[in-house]
């Protein structure tokens, strides 16, 4: 899974310096092992309560984290790739579900397709699925226009990361997670709202 | 940790807008208000943000909490559960090919063949480029695909012809896969060519004699291709052409083809007779040749995809598209002629096979090549050419009268000149010929851009810089494909002083004309303590300025970001489209260049009134990048104008979606689109006030105000002439707008400014309009010749309407002339033969009735409506009641009760396709309907059951509130009690989009429109009854007909006693 000479510590740096590929290694690694884990730990807790994503984010850590030496930073930045990690589970799985249910996907279909599509409004019921869709688009559109913003609601939202805890893995002030994350729920739940089972 | 870049640009400030968030929300709810009004400031958009985000604040909150609890955590598990595989998007491995096979090196990715990828290869021992398609192990895993491999080598390699892509062998791979190894068509393949537009009619030929020759060749070894297509015809490096992938091949006459491949080959290029089940023989491959000859002449092929009209049906059973040329060249007749035989439905009446063909199209080239002929016919004077159709119009402006007539349309044809002079200048001279734009326009080789060294001030550490940028520029502006850049090593090896912001131009022109390019970057790098600042300025050749950038870098880190901006930032000013359109917002919010080029293409086509073809782009645009809110509006636009209506619905719903991502002012024309399609026409008009009052010169938003307007005015007593202002700047700020010269043109017919519609047909149609919205053409010929008495037989055989979609738009556009009845006559026939689906006949009958009812003929009309009840019971009892309710015929009373009884036994259903009412709003159309004819019955207490139903479903239902005030309105004018009636009916418009009217004819109100005049006439308040009356007389004449007479005839009464 890992190149000879890398580390968890060596992509997380070379991420942080701005090596994208590495970043991307760095993902995937995560997102795998978050993957694999939380199968694990949900066949042995069947009938509890349902899982933490925050603890099982600290368990891909530990596991991840071997003999390396993590400063705080380095863990802070982990968390913050974890959130992510998070994010995108659930989006692919909704996009699915989305996609199946409403016999679509975002990559337009041929012209016969279309003509078998019921508008969208006429639909009866806005699921968990749909609403967490909406969320996926409505976060996207706030990504493109402040990413800042958007990974701080990746960490708060996804990763259960705290205001500190936020601001370490962002390399931002807490005053800064604070605002970022006031406004972008305002905005959010405004597009949300725009485009509900309400709207026109 | 760095951020991805943002490459879309920014248009609301985050961070103001979040400390002033915070500052407002830090005070105590009741403080906020007064807070919000003292910082309201001259940023009007920042602060309608704010108030809008401050009033959703406290409910956001508790939403994510409680989203957090319920939706996250559980569907975190359900996604776990179910997820066994890759993850979605995760890039698969990509496939390492080999650098070597045997003795071929392998090079670069041609592209993907019918079985596999295809690269440029070199043989090391014979020294000459090959071709190598590798075919990857796992489709070669049962036997048969490996049969079928083979089979496409002994086919190719049986032919030794000069237009066959020789195979010279093929190679068996370590991992199981197979490797064919090719003659190397180093000229790229005929479809790359196409791409560019068609051919010049000689090389055509030329080219389609050498595919005949590499034919006769197979075909005489008894070897049939059946996939004959632009894709599979290379180019060598002497511009010859050969037949490639002979992977379905068969051998004839043995039974070693491969199984159930009947019908494999391409759609677009398939012959009839395989649709039909036959094996294709040599005659197929002839079929398809024709089809590629067409499209190398053309541009298109001679069948596309139309609406509700499929592909297949259309290979089957109709003509092909006429051969004209978009540069008006004129396609020899002799040459036509051969491609229409080539194109017989019949394989019998084509040519044999290749042998045939080729000694047809020898014969060809012994005749004179095409003479090309002119495209335009207007003169470049400012006077309105005289239409060759209308030799009466002089008279019709002696006879027009009143000299304000003569003025007005005198004024008008002046600016319609002027446009038409424009547009032919705009043709020919112009914006620069290399702007993005007009390279999008016209396809033509990208502008050259060299991006000298900038000058450094500052840290030694940022020396890098100067020849970086270069670097990093030059990268950056050939991904947005716009430009291409010069390499950086020309330009650094050339340009030997660094110049700087300012330069000398003398000095900077000549070092870009060395260069050979039409553009050039300079630019400078200051750094002062971390921060850096960085600014360039964008040259063209001749040294004017075109555009300018600067941006400060608070570390190096950002680098890579910066530069895109930079390079949006200066390539920004150039795609500024004529009247500041859409355009030239769309580059700044896509980050995927491939996907804002074929945008850009779309566009283009849009423009030349070409929307299927527009279509394709924008489907592509989104595909390449899902978030493209400005395409996704396009789509639904392009979608609208071609009629396929339930594309329309899905990309406005795209588009709205992704509304928070777009511009300010693009985000008010979505909303009010997307109102104009599903909401409220009010609110939708509402909108796009707002949007042409803060935005003068956005020819978007004056179009979507034209079309509310023309469409709605009616139903709520407005003349429709007010849409013409509209419409008219936006035929003022864009000259080369063709799609609002449609809605003039239907304007004009309407009020019966005679020149002005004259002027607009010669503007709108010129003589090699191709690919346009179908029927549309004929039906202005048709009208506009019927509207100066030119008798049929001078209406070219072509030109004349046959088919059922040309048909259909023609009668939604007749008016209410005598000559239009004539002719809607004739395409209600057409749409209500028995060779149409049922739907379309139906409307046929249903318009046939009208006609015959308005005519006083009974019998026909009952006839027509028993054929269509037998196959939509439904519409034609609305239609029926709709019927009785106008004032022409007074059906007897005993018809009314059974109308009555009829519907209140029925229960409307659901329609198919998109616009549809509501299971509660259809029940409410039938009470109203019911309550109408109660009215008309003198049945109060019918129509008070009507009024309770109805009033049960007001707020859930978009009819509710209005149908019950119509119905007051009814009562009160049969009781006499003027003053409720015309209350109640000032409430009783429905506010629905037009395509629901259009399903449900009787929401177009008439019977109410005409009591609600009725009532003012009652009152003395003659003006307002006129209006009113007026407003029965415009709108879709066909279902307004029946009230034609009677409104005309009351507005001339109410108007005498005006004048009075």
């Amino acid at each position: 899974m890992y190149q000879t000479d890398e580390t968890i510590t060596g992509l997380l740096r070379d991420w942080a310096r701005g090596d994208a590929p590495a970043g991307d290694r760095l993902f995937t690694i995560v997102y795998d092992e978050l993957r694999a884990i939380a199968r694990r730990q949900r066949r042995r807790w069947r009938g509890d309560d349902t899982l933490d994503t925050t603890a099982l984010a600290h368990e891909v850590y530990l596991r991840l984290r071997g003999s390396e030496a993590f400063t705080p930073r380095d863990r802070a930045h982990f968390f913050a790739v974890a959130a992510r990690a998070t994010r995108q589970i659930l989006s692919n799985y909704a996009r699915r579900q989305h996609a199946t249910k409403r016999g679509a996907g975002e990559t337009p279909l041929s012209l016969q397709e279309f003509d078998m599509l019921a508008p969208a409004w006429s639909s009866m019921e806005w699921s968990s699925i749909d609403r967490l869709w909406d969320l996926e688009v409505a976060l996207r559109q706030l990504e493109a226009i402040n990413p800042r913003a958007c990974q701080v609601v990746e960490c708060r939202y996804f990763g259960g990361l705290s205001i500190p805890a936020t601001a370490a893995a962002l390399d931002i002030s807490e005053a800064t997670v604070k605002r970022d994350w006031a406004l972008a729920q305002a905005w959010l739940f405004r597009v949300l709202r725009e485009h509900g089972p309400d709207a026109l | 940790m760095p951020s991805e870049s943002a490459r879309r640009n920014a248009n609301v400030d985050w961070e103001r807008l979040s400390f002033l968030f915070e500052a407002t929300m830090s005070l105590p709810p009741t403080h906020r208000r007064a807070h919000l009004d003292a910082l309201r400031t001259d940023e009007p958009m920042l602060w309608r943000e704010l108030v809008e985000l401050v009033d959703v604040a406290d409910d956001a909150g508790a939403f994510f909490a409680d989203m957090s609890h319920e939706i996250i955590t559980p569907v975190f598990d359900a996604a776990l559960a179910s997820v066994s595989g890759d993850p979605d998007g995760a890039t698969p491995a990509a496939v390492q090919p080999l650098t070597r096979v045997r003795h071929y090196e392998v090079h670069e990715c041609l592209g993907a063949g019918g079985m596999g990828v295809v690269y440029r290869g070199w043989d090391t021992r014979l020294a000459r480029d090959v071709a190598l398609k590798f075919v990857s192990p796992d489709r070669l895993i049962d036997p048969s695909s490996k049969q079928r491999l083979l089979h496409e080598a002994q086919a190719a390699s049986s032919l030794s012809d000069a237009h066959v892509c020789a195979i010279y062998s093929i190679e068996d791979l370590a991992d199981g896969g197979v490797c064919v190894i090719m003659h190397y068509c180093a000229g790229g393949t005929l479809r790359d060519r196409l791409r560019n537009g068609p051919l010049e009619v000689a090389e055509a030929i030329r080219v389609a004699a050498q595919v005949a020759a590499g034919l006769a060749s197979a075909h005489s070894g008894g070897i049939v291709h059946r996939d004959i297509k632009p894709a599979n015809i290379g180019f060598d490096a002497n511009g010859n052409a050969r037949i490639l992938d002979f992977g379905i091949a068969a051998r004839m006459g043995t039974h070693d083809a491969p199984r159930g491949s009947s019908l494999a080959g391409s759609l677009p290029y398939i012959a009839p007779e395989q649709l039909l089940g036959a094996d294709p023989d040599e005659r197929a491959d002839v079929w398809a040749l024709g089809v590629t000859l067409h499209e190398m002449l053309v541009g298109r092929r001679p069948f596309e995809e139309q609406l509700n009209v499929s592909l297949a049906h259309q290979i089957r059973s109709a003509p092909p598209a006429p051969l004209v040329r978009e540069d008006g060249v004129r396609v020899p007749h002799a040459l036509a002629e051969l491609v229409q035989r080539l194109l017989q439905k019949q394989p019998s009446d084509r040519p044999n096979n290749g042998d045939a063909v080729l000694a047809l199209l020898n014969a060809l080239e012994a005749t004179p090549a095409a003479v090309p002929s002119t495209s335009t016919e207007a003169p470049t004077s400012n006077t309105p050419p005289r239409s060759a159709l209308t030799r009466k119009a002089p008279r019709f402006f002696a006879r027009r009268g009143t000299g304000v007539a003569l003025l007005f349309a005198g004024a008008f044809t002046m600016v319609a000149a002027f446009a038409w002079s424009e547009r032919q200048r705009a043709a020919q001279t112009d914006q620069p010929a290399d702007s993005p734009l007009e390279v999008a326009r016209t396809g033509a080789p990208l502008p050259t851009l060299a991006v000298l060294p900038f000058s450094v001030e500052g840290s030694g550490e940022l020396e890098f810089l100067r020849n970086g940028l270069v670097d990093l520029l030059t990268s950056a502006f050939d991904a947005t494909g716009l430009v291409r850049g010069i390499d950086p090593n020309a330009v650094i090896g050339s340009a030997s002083v660094p110049v700087g912001v300012r330069p000398d131009s003398a000095a900077a022109s000549l070092v870009a004309a060395q260069l050979g390019a039409s553009r050039f970057v300079v630019g400078n790098v200051v750094g002062a303590g971390t921060s850096v600042t960085i600014r360039a300025t964008l040259f063209r050749a001749s040294g004017e300025e075109s555009g300018r950038a600067s941006l400060v870098l608070n570390n190096l880190d950002e680098l890579t970001a910066a530069v895109d901006r930079l390079v949006y930032g200066l390539i920004a000013s150039e795609l500024r489209a004529p009247g500041d359109t859409v355009a030239g917002l769309a580059a700044r919010t896509t980050s995927s260049a491939p996907a804002l080029r074929a945008y850009l293409d779309g566009e283009r086509e849009l423009r030349d009134a070409r929307p299927a073809a527009a279509l394709v782009h924008f489907q592509r645009a989104v595909a390449l990048d899902s978030m493209f809110g400005i395409a996704w509006y396009r789509l639904a636009r392009a979608a609208k104008w071609s009629d396929v209506d339930s594309l329309n619905v899905m990309a406005t719903q795209r588009a709205f979606a992704l509304v928070a991502s777009l511009p300010f002012r693009m985000q008010d024309i979505v909303r009010g689109y997307h109102a104009l399609q599903f909401g409220s026409q009010r609110d939708a008009e509402r909108i796009l006030e707002r949007v042409t009052r803060d935005y003068p010169t956005d020819v978007d938003a004056w179009m979507l105000l034209g079309e509310t307007r023309f469409h709605q005015n009616p139903y709520f007593g407005r003349p429709t002439d007010d849409a013409t202002a509209a419409f008219r700047r936006v035929m003022a700020l864009d000259p080369r707008n063709r799609e609002v010269n449609v809605y003039l043109m239907d304007l004009a017919a309407r009020a019966n400014r005679l020149g002005e519609l004259d002027t607009l047909f010669r503007m709108y149609f010129s003589p090699n309009s191709a690919g346009e919205q179908p029927g549309i053409r004929q039906t202005y010929i048709a009208l506009h010749a019927r509207r100066f008495d030119v008798p049929d037989q001078s209406v070219a055989p072509a030109e004349r309407i046959q088919d059922a979609a040309a048909a259909r738009i023609a009668l939604q556009r007749v008016h209410g002339a005598l000559p239009d009845l004539r002719a809607a006559r004739a395409y209600a026939q057409i749409l209500a033969s028995p060779l149409n689906e049922s739907a379309i006949r139906v409307e046929g009958l249903l318009a046939l009735a009208t006609l015959d009812l308005v005519n006083g003929q009974r019998e026909a009309a009952w006839s027509s409506w028993g054929e269509a009840a037998s196959l939509d019971a439904q519409s034609t009892l609305r239609h029926r009641a709709l019927l009785a309710l106008a004032p022409t015929d007074l059906p007897p009373l005993p018809q009314l009760d059974s109308l009555v009884r009829q519907l209140k036994a029925a229960s409307f259903v659901a329609t198919t396709g998109s616009h549809d009412l509501s299971a509660v709003e259809r029940d409410n159309l039938r009470q109203y309907l019911i309550g109408v004819l109660s009215a008309r019955l003198r049945d109060d207490a019918g129509v008070e059951n009507a009024r309770r139903a109805i009033a049960r479903a007001v707020g859930n239902s978009r009819l509710a509130a209005p149908l019950d005030a119509a119905l007051r309105g009814h009562q009160g004018l049969v009781a006499g009690r003027y003053e409720d009636a015309v209350q109640a009916f000032a409430s009783s418009v429905v506010d629905v989009p037009v395509g629901v009217r259009r399903r449900y004819p009787a929401l177009e109100q008439h019977a109410d429109r005409l009591a609600h005049a009725d009532a003012l006439r009652a009152l003395q308040r003659s003006s307002d009854a006129a209006r009113w009356y007026a407003s029965l007389l415009e709108g879709p004449a066909l279902t307004a007909l029946p009230y034609r007479a009677a409104a005309r005839a009351r507005l001339d009464a109410v108007s005498a006693g005006v004048l009075r």
